[in-house]
């Protein structure tokens, strides 16, 4: 058993380290451009959701759409909100099952981004690689212990 | 494949739950009476989650989506009731890690790719034993092509059935045939490769299939 495992093992580090950096979930950042919203939004193997369904919701009433509409051809979208409604908003983005929602708030000025990530290649594979040292050493210690028994 | 969050409603989102926890309860239990010695498929379902982990990782631009393998055939033949536990397992540190999935959603991307990787098992068990180094690659070629599709379409069925009012219901209904239809190389890809693991594993170690319920 010891010998397929270790072989699976290196198959699966070499694997982790080869693949790309990104899978196919969703990424959604937005930020300020003027008094508008701009929401940018691509699977998070940088490939743009163009044509995506986007449905912006204000805090005053957040389950009543405020404003719907589509993405442009590189995933864009914006938006004015009022002010005076809602400093809080959440947007969603979504196109065929995939998507992500992002939760805005007008008294911050900073570049945000929803679930997606925003993970450097390294950091990506560092953590994929951690996560299969986990498995594999789980294997490895059932393995071992079903020998010395 | 994956559902991220806030695309389902609440309701389905735990409806999936409860779905989950009863079938994790059912394989957990008859992988118990099948093993006396659980720690040799502990160790064997460890490296196929490892392997289910890392295989969504390997993305296939297929428009309006990216692709993916899954696996959930091989992990059926290979793990058997034990297939659908580790898939819980491997789709948590998906979503936990990387937000690949969710985690309110869990319950029901547990279901649609564990719930296919059972249903891939069920056909590869029903080519008869015996039927040579053909049958056992015809089985596990079905068994990997129907793991895709099930789950493919039982992914598609739900987001079909889910679609909120407030989209409009005709763009995303072709946009998830779309991608259930862009499953389909994935599928003959994962047939083949399947069936060729599958072949192998008969000739060099055949107690890794599992051939019996």
């Amino acid at each position: 058993m010891r010998s397929p495992i270790a072989s699976i093992t290196l198959f699966l580090v070499l694997l982790t380290g080869a693949s790309p950096a990104g899978a196919h979930g969703a990424r959604v950042i937005w930020e300020f451009r003027g008094d508008s919203v701009f929401v940018s939004a691509a699977f998070d193997d940088g490939m743009p959701m163009d044509s995506a369904q986007v449905t912006v919701f204000s805090g005053a009433a957040p389950s009543e759409p405020w404003l719907t509409g589509f993405t442009d051809d590189r995933g864009g979208f914006a938006f004015l909100p009022d002010r005076s409604e809602s400093s809080n908003w959440d947007v969603q983005v979504r196109k065929a099952g995939h998507g992500d929602i992002v939760h805005l708030s007008l008294e911050s000025d900073t570049v945000n981004s929803g679930s997606g990530g925003g993970l450097s290649a390294l950091q990506t594979v560092l953590m994929s690689a951690c996560v299969v040292w986990g498995f594999i050493g789980t294997a490895f210690f059932f393995a071992s212990r079903r020998k010395r028994v | 494949m994956h559902i991220p969050d806030g695309m389902l409603p609440g309701e389905v989102c735990l409806a999936g739950f409860a779905g989950t926890a009863a079938l994790t309860w059912i394989s957990v239990k008859q992988a118990e009476k099948k093993y006396r010695d659980t720690s040799r498929v502990i160790s064997r379902a460890s490296v196929m989650a490892a392997a289910f982990f890392v295989a969504s990782w390997i993305h296939i631009p297929l428009p309006p989506v990216s692709v993916h393998p899954i696996l959930a055939g091989l992990m059926g033949i290979v793990l058997g009731w034990l297939s659908f536990p580790a898939i819980l397992v491997a789709l948590f540190f998906q979503a936990a890690m990387f937000g690949h999935g969710g985690f309110t959603t869990l319950g029901v991307n547990s279901l649609t790719m564990g719930g296919s990787a059972l249903l891939a098992w069920g056909i590869f068990r029903a080519f008869p034993r015996g039927s040579g180094d053909k049958g056992v690659l015809q089985a596990g070629f079905l068994a990997g092509f129907a793991g895709v599709m099930l789950a493919a379409a039982a992914t598609s069925a739900i987001l079909l059935l889910t679609i909120p009012s407030y989209v409009d219901p005709s763009i995303e209904r072709a946009g998830i045939l779309a991608m259930a239809g862009s499953h389909i190389p994935v599928a003959l890809a994962e047939g083949v490769f399947t069936g060729l693991v599958a072949r192998l594993l008969m000739r060099l170690n055949p107690g890794m299939l599992e051939q019996s319920g």
